[in-house]
C-alpha cells in the first residue's frame, strides 16, 4: 500500500510512510503505531519537525489533555480537598488545594468558583481525570496560579495557540512595544487578556485572532494599522 | 532470534543440583523460563513487533517537539512579577549564547597552529615515518618520485 508522506493531508486511518529517517522516531500527536505500521489518528497535514519528529498539524478546537502542558481553566467547584476546573477537555480537571504557592493544610488558598486558573497538567491519561498543579517542583508559582480579576477570556483554535507560543512569533513583541497588557495563552485554546481599557482589550483580542491567517512579515503592518485605529478614534 | 533454534547442550540435572553449580543453575532456569514465555506468546508477539516497538517513541504533547514557550506575557509593567521572570529568562538565554560564542572564540585562540597547517605537517610526518619501514629500493623510488628533477638528471647522465 502506498502511504502518505510529509506534507500530505491525512485523515484518520491513513497509513503514514516515514521517509528518510534512521533509528528512533518520535511520533507526535495525531500519529499512532498500530501493529507494524504508523497510522494517522487526526485530520490534518503531516509535518516533520526536526530530524526524526513527525506529527499531524490539525486545526481542531477540542482539547485533549497532554502531560506537562500549561492550560487555562475556570473553577467550577472550590470546596473540599480537590477543586474542579473546566479546561475544555472531555472531563473536568481537578486541582488539590495544596498545589498552590504557600498553601498548607491550615492556610487554604483563596480560590472561588468562576476564578480563572493557569495550571500545568500533572496527570493526563486516557482513563483518568486530568490533574492540574499551580506550582513547579520547587513549590514556586512562577507563571502559574489564579489570575487576577478584570481579565477577558476568549477561545481560539489550538493551532493558533501553538502559533502564538512558537519562539519566533513576532506578534506579541510587536504589540508589547506599543501597548501595556498582560496575556496568558493556555494550550487548551484559551487566551486570557488584561489591559488598561476595554478598547485596548478588544484591539489586542482582535489582533490575536487575526494572527491565525497572517504571515510573519505581515504582522508589523497589521499591528501598526490597529494602533492607528486606536489613536485616531 | 532466528525462528529455528538449535538444541543447546544441557547440563544433567544431577550436576546442577551440586553446591558449586548454583549460579549456573539460576542462569539455566532463567533461560528456560524465557524460552517458555516466548513460546507461549509467539503467536501474538512477533520479533518485528518487538524491534519496531523500541523504534517509536510516542509523545502526546507538541510543547517539547516545537519548543513552545510558556504562555504568560506582560508588557510595559502591567504585571511586574511576570516581567521579572521574562527578563530573567531573556538574560539567561543571552548569557548562554554569549558563553557559547566565548567558548568558540577561546577554542580558536588556543589553537596557535591552524587545522590546515596541522594537516600538512602530519602528512609529511607520516611520509617520513613510512620511509623507515621500507627497504632500500622502495625508499629510493619513493624519494625520486618526490623529486622528479633528480631522476631527470640521472637519465641525462646515462645518455651522456
Amino acid at each position: 500500500m502506498n502511504g502518505s508522506s510529509e506534507g500530505d493531508v491525512v485523515v484518520p486511518g491513513d497509513v503514514v510512510r516515514l521517509t528518510g529517517v534512521k533509528g528512533k522516531v518520535v511520533l507526535g500527536p495525531g500519529l499512532a503505531r498500530t501493529g507494524e505500521g504508523v497510522h494517522a489518528t487526526k485530520c490534518g497535514v503531516l509535518r516533520k519537525g526536526g530530524n526524526n519528529i513527525f506529527y499531524v498539524d490539525s486545526r481542531q478546537k477540542k482539547y485533549v489533555p497532554a502531560k506537562g502542558e500549561c492550560v487555562l481553566g475556570v473553577v467550577t467547584n472550590a470546596r473540599g480537598d480537590m477543586f474542579k476546573v473546566d479546561i475544555g477537555s472531555s472531563d473536568e480537571a481537578s486541582v488539590s488545594y495544596l498545589a498552590f504557592e504557600n498553601a498548607t493544610k491550615k492556610n487554604r488558598p483563596l480560590v472561588n468558583v468562576g476564578d480563572v486558573l493557569f495550571g500545568r497538567l500533572l496527570v493526563a491519561s486516557k482513563d483518568m481525570e486530568p490533574e492540574l498543579v499551580c506550582v513547579d517542583s520547587h513549590g514556586k508559582k512562577g507563571r502559574l496560579g489564579v489570575l487576577p480579576d478584570g481579565g477577558f477570556l476568549f477561545t481560539c483554535s489550538l493551532n493558533l495557540v501553538r502559533k502564538l507560543l512558537r519562539p519566533e512569533c513576532p506578534l506579541l513583541e510587536a504589540l508589547g512595544k506599543q501597548l501595556a497588557f498582560e496575556l496568558v495563552v493556555g494550550l487548551n485554546g484559551r487566551v486570557w487578556l488584561r489591559t488598561g481599557s476595554v478598547r485596548e482589550t478588544l484591539l489586542v483580542a482582535d489582533a490575536v485572532l487575526a494572527y491565525q491567517h497572517l504571515q510573519p512579515h505581515q504582522v508589523q503592518h497589521a499591528v501598526d494599522q490597529l494602533i492607528y485605529q486606536l489613536s485616531s478614534s | 532470534m532466528g525462528p529455528v533454534k538449535k538444541k543447546k547442550f544441557q547440563l544433567p540435572k544431577s550436576l546442577l543440583e551440586m553446591k558449586f553449580m548454583k549460579k549456573t543453575k539460576e542462569q539455566e532456569e532463567k533461560r528456560r523460563e524465557d524460552e517458555d514465555r516466548k513460546e507461549m506468546f509467539s503467536s501474538e508477539i512477533t520479533d518485528l513487533m518487538v524491534s519496531e516497538g523500541q523504534r517509536y517513541v510516542e509523545e502526546p504533547s507538541l510543547v517539547p517537539l516545537l519548543n513552545l514557550r510558556e504562555g504568560r506575557f506582560s508588557y510595559h509593567g502591567f504585571n511586574k512579577e511576570i516581567e521579572q521572570i521574562m527578563q530573567a529568562e531573556e538574560s539567561a538565554k543571552r548569557d548562554a549564547e554569549q558563553m557559547r560564542l566565548d567558548a568558540m572564540k577561546q577554542e580558536q585562540e588556543e589553537k596557535c597552529v591552524m587545522d590546515e597547517d596541522m594537516a600538512l605537517r602530519m602528512a609529511s610526518l607520516s611520509k617520513s615515518v613510512g620511509l623507515r619501514f621500507m627497504n632500500k629500493r622502495q625508499r629510493s623510488e619513493a624519494l625520486s618520485q618526490d623529486n622528479p628533477y633528480k631522476k631527470v638528471r640521472k637519465v641525462d647522465n646515462k645518455n651522456d
